[in-house]
């Protein structure tokens, strides 16, 4: 395999990661306008979880389960206290809650496991190189639970009663509860769909690259962001391929900036960002909207 | 069958509805009229949930409900089709007319109210898989009554269902609101048309800046002189 297509399939594994995780980001955003920069520690979470897991129980399995369950519940105890107190108040004001909640969660990360870098070790079968080349079994098994997820969630969203009342509620939340939808209900199940997928990919983003520490999420998580605002905020298939596509620069740009250059491989990735936006101020695949009362 | 007793609601200081009362009989049609920004709409939406009143009482079937949620009202059947249709044009038809019976779980009621719903407004079928942004004004109007019948309402609320449409909608909306009565629907309309809701309803409320001003048989407030001039332009 030549230099291109090994890097290309490192950014596309990375992406994926991304692509997890702007997907929580906008289903959540669709429905509340609310930008919740909480959402990325959620890997960080899901990561110790599945990490102490594996250290009691020797068991990989159990470890991915309990740590999706574990993540799902701080996300939903999250929404319940920070967020559905102010549901009538301004997104600036949801915004900079989040904020506040990204900061107490990582502190409290800080307090209990101190700020040391972790390893995250996984068996030797996942490292182990396929026919030679670049990409290992770790890389086949992020692509693959990466597809049958969005596979998952997008019939969710397409097929289901619930992801009907889902994409109602995101265009027009008032006249979904004219309906007959429970507002919370369908807010609840964003938050579950979505800190499932963050903790999916706090695992799959550790299992990939070892090392991790309390402040891991914040970074992702505005990276993730950044995929969901380049595919266009809201839109389920903007964010898969929004991350997909900050994944592949991010290593394109590690890979083939000029020596010196590529240590600014994040600052080109936002340079990006910057130009995606200027032509296209809803994202590649963003549909503008009214802003409403 | 509905009972709104002092209702007042505000929006932060601005008195939107200052203390009003009215009642709905079953079978009736009763409208709220009254120009813009004098508190039907407002009315509306206390009365389905959308707004918390802040003083007053909605009874409906003599039950209490000011404080029940909008999903929970939509179950005891009290489906309002709010001002400018608010169907959800990123979802087909269909889906919107799904949506209008979320709450209903029996399949066979929902397969007999969507023919009904097809029966009445034949173009909804013709468009069924259709994203119903791409629908017309009047269209759009059309498919957001055909979706609150589908919820199977016992009390209609119609938010200008006339407004910005063409004047064959208007009539053909109107229509199809009498039908509706004489299905055994009970409707609430508002209305900024007052000459429309006139001839349509049974009974009238005038409301001006949150306040009912004057209310009697629709018939005679046709008649009535202060209404013909401020409400009516005279020329009928």
């Amino acid at each position: 395999m030549d230099f291109f297509t090994g890097s290309l399939l490192s950014g596309l594994q990375l992406g994926s990661i991304y692509a997890l995780i702007a997907i929580g980001y906008s289903i959540v955003y669709g429905i509340l306008r609310l930008i919740n920069f909480a959402h990325g520690d959620l890997l960080m979470v899901a990561t110790y979880a599945a990490w102490i897991l594996i250290a009691r129980s020797q068991s990989l399995a159990f470890a991915v389960v309990g740590s999706v369950a574990i993540t799902i519940v701080f996300g939903l105890v999250i929404e319940r206290v920070a967020y559905r107190p102010l549901r009538d108040a301004g997104e600036e004001t949801t915004l900079v809650t989040s904020l506040a909640v990204s900061i107490f969660l990582q502190n409290l990360f800080l307090m209990v496991f101190t700020p040391k870098n972790q390893a995250f070790l996984l068996p030797d079968f996942f490292s182990q190189k396929i026919l030679n080349v670049s990409i290992t079994n770790m890389s086949v098994v992020i692509f693959v639970v990466t597809g049958i997820l969005i596979a998952v969630v997008s019939l969710i969203i397409k097929k289901t009663k619930l992801g009907m009342a889902m994409r109602a509620c995101a265009e027009n939340s008032g006249a979904a509860k004219l309906m007959g939808i429970n507002l919370n209900g369908v807010v609840i199940f964003a938050f579950v769909v979505g800190s499932a997928l963050a903790a999916v990919a706090g695992v799959l983003y550790s299992g990939q690259y070892v090392s991790f520490n309390p402040s891991m999420g914040f970074m992702i998580g505005i990276k993730a962001f950044a995929a969901a605002v380049i595919g266009g905020i809201g839109s389920f298939a903007g964010a898969a391929a929004g991350g997909l596509l900050l994944g592949v620069l991010e290593i394109l740009f590690a890979c083939y900036l000029p020596q010196g250059a590529g240590v600014y491989q994040t600052a080109f990735v936002f340079l990006v960002l910057i130009i995606v936006l200027l032509v296209k101020p809803n994202g590649l695949f963003g549909v503008a909207e009214e802003r409403r009362s | 069958m509905l009972e709104v007793k002092n209702l007042k609601v505000s929006y932060g200081h601005i008195d939107a509805v200052r203390g009003i009362s009215f009642r709905v009989e079953p079978g009736e049609i009763v409208s709220l009229i009254g120009s813009n920004g004098a508190g039907k709409s407002t009315t509306l939406r206390a009365i389905s949930g959308l707004i918390k009143s802040r003083a007053g009482n909605i009874l409906f079937e003599e039950k209490q409900v000011e404080n029940i949620p909008p999903h929970e009202l939509v179950k005891l059947g009290i489906i309002h089709v709010p001002e400018g249709r608010q169907i959800f044009g990123r979802l087909t038809v269909a889906e919107n007319l799904a949506l209008g019976g979320y709450r209903v779980r029996d399949k066979r009621a929902l397969a007999k109210r969507l023919q009904d719903v097809f029966e009445l407004f034949p173009i909804l079928k013709e468009r069924y898989r259709q994203s119903a942004g791409v629908l017309s004004g009047g269209e759009q109007q059309m498919l957001a009554i055909g979706r609150a019948l589908i919820a199977g309402p016992k009390l209609l609320l119609l938010d200008e269902p006339s407004l910005g449409l063409a004047p064959i909608y208007v009539q053909r909306v109107m229509d199809v609101i009498s039908r509706l009565r004489d299905r055994g629907i009970t409707i609430l309309l508002v209305e900024q048309n007052a000459h429309e809701a006139l001839h349509i309803s049974d009974k009238t409320w005038l409301l001006e800046n949150g306040r009912i001003v004057l209310f009697g048989k629709s018939g005679e407030l046709l008649l009535d002189q202060q209404i013909r001039d401020s409400y009516l332009g005279g020329g009928i």
